[in-house]
């Protein structure tokens, strides 16, 4: 049976991998070591065959529906949301570290056309074409009418509190919560120790942008950052959703 | 009053194309039937479209998909022809994702059916139906043509749109300053576009966008705006063969319009 580990991109996915799996195993900073015993489920679907005796976690980013691969397997899900201007703001780092990383497949943009097309989008618009549907839609996939229990775990506490957040993930995985397991996988997927993690295997030293391991920042204004008119423009795309999942709009 | 062809295969940039030059010639669309309204399309046009109401005089832009013959409407109006070709492979592929939009499954048309079908016939074979020719037939015709055409390359497009729409504006006759220009070129990405096709079909009140598709196909998603890819490999999209079999019946033809090459593969 497979509990996914499911959110929309840049929503802590990748740091919810971490808590969990230096938790379950001999904790490390290599991405590398948790994308294996966590993968993406698209990067494992030719080669993965689920088991009923054998629980596994599994990363997806797409909307859960009928044809989601697995779907049919699946014994739970821990959902991880963030606020989506936080999404937009860190993808744009993303963008920024994809196009240093290498020239091709990423289209030069600016900053605010980036925002307007994710704002009209209500999401990432090419994301939209990879079976991920909208910010909300992803969410709500996942979030309302799943058919099997669903944890959601937000970005903002994960931030405020990430040792009681791990506990309750691993209560719900019905795993045992034992404080001093908990306290050192917390302190061994800290910003800090994935970011020196990240700088040691690129050879350099943490300093300059941009990093996978990006400072999440919360509370972004899109105005104050990138554009005048965003947050306006933003709320009223976003904002019944939202409201949905307990989000404050931002625009005054 | 004289019309300017824009003139292209179907899934060849068309679209792209007019976005980019009506926001040249207009500023920033409302939504994307503006474009049908102040540059129709031949295929579907709009009631008091640029067509049938013209402003004072000035020449007027229409896109078509047809192959030039003599038959082809409106052609005693023409006073020059913008031609846009794309490599047939990504045109192949792209002209595939438009039947999925249109609800044809998998099950009723396999990929790989659908591409051996479009190799033997040269294109799609509904479009040769409707007039527009097989692929090599439809850049052969505006070629050919005896008045002026400009020919530019979906590819170019992508590596460097500015440079591309610059030399269109000018065969054109048109004044377009620099930043305008630069606007439009980033008001036209493929996210922006994009991003558009997602809002307008999520809008229940809107019916009729440019749009092919619903809700539905989004959430598979299957997009008008599909991919923009170039150069891709029909053997990794649709199965082994599909090159070899491509290259031979499209031979000739490629090598005339330089899609040849090994490094468009």
């Amino acid at each position: 049976m497979i509990t996914w580990i499911a959110s929309y991109p840049k929503s802590g996915n990748t740091w919810v991998r971490f808590l969990l799996h230096n938790a379950l195993h001999e904790p490390t900073d290599e991405l590398t070591l948790v994308e294996e015993r966590i993968p993406y489920v698209l990067r494992v679907r030719d080669r993965y065959r689920p088991e009923s005796e054998r629980e596994d976690l599994l990363k997806t980013h797409l909307l859960r529906r009928d044809e989601h691969p697995f779907v049919a397997h699946t014994r739970r899900a821990i959902y991880v949301i963030r606020d989506p201007r936080d999404v937009l703001m860190s993808n744009l780092n993303y963008r920024r570290l994809r196009r240093s990383e290498a020239e091709t497949g990423v289209r030069e943009m600016t900053d605010a056309d980036y925002a307007r097309a994710f704002i009209d989008a209500g999401g990432d618009p090419v994301w939209a074409g990879n079976q991920l549907g909208t910010w909300a839609d992803n969410a709500e996939s996942w979030a309302r009418g799943a058919g099997f229990p669903v944890l959601l775990v937000r970005y903002e506490d994960l931030g405020a509190d990430a040792h009681a957040e791990l506990a309750r993930m691993l209560a719900f995985l019905e795993r045992p919560t034992d404080e001093g397991v908990i306290a050192r996988a917390v302190e061994t997927s800290s910003f800090a120790r994935l970011r020196e993690g990240e700088a040691r295997r690129r050879g350099d030293t943490p300093g300059e942008a941009p990093y996978f391991f990006n400072r999440g920042v919360s509370g972004a204004s899109l105005d104050e950052l990138i554009a005048p008119g965003l947050d306006a423009a933003f709320d009223q795309v976003f904002g019944e959703a939202m409201g949905a999942f307990g989000y404050p709009l931002r625009a005054r | 009053m004289t019309i300017t062809w824009l003139a292209s295969y179907p899934k060849s940039g068309n679209t792209w194309v007019r976005f980019i030059l009506y926001q040249c010639l207009f500023g920033e669309p409302k939504e994307s039937m503006d474009i049908n309204r102040r540059i129709p399309d031949i295929h579907r046009r709009l009631a008091g479209d640029a067509l049938e109401n013209p402003g004072s005089g000035e020449p007027i832009f229409v896109k078509t998909h047809y192959e030039l013959t003599p038959k082809h409407p409106e052609l005693a109006r023409t006073a020059r022809a913008l031609h846009i070709i794309r490599d047939p492979r990504d045109v192949l592929l792209s002209a595939l994702n438009y039947r999925r939009l249109n609800g044809v499954t998998e099950a009723q048309l396999s990929d790989r059916s659908y591409a051996e079908q479009f190799i033997r016939v040269g294109g799609d074979a509904t479009w040769r139906q409707q007039g527009m020719g097989t692929w090599a037939s439809h850049a052969d015709s505006w070629s050919a043509a005896d008045f002026p055409v400009l020919t530019i390359r979906y590819e170019d497009l992508k590596r460097d749109a500015r440079d591309v729409m610059r030399g269109v504006i000018d065969f054109l006759g048109l004044e377009v300053a620099d930043d305008a220009l630069a606007r439009a070129v980033e008001g036209s990405s493929f996210e922006r576009l994009r991003a558009m096709e997602i809002r307008e079909k999520a809008d229940a009140r809107k019916k009729d966008g440019l749009f092919l598709g619903d809700t539905r196909t989004s959430r598979k998603g299957v997009f008008f705006m599909n991919k923009g890819r170039s150069g891709q490999s029909l053997d990794g999209a649709i199965g082994p063969g599909v090159d070899a079999m491509f290259d031979a019946a499209f031979g000739k033809s490629l090598a005339r319009f330089g899609y040849d090459r090994p490094a468009s593969r």
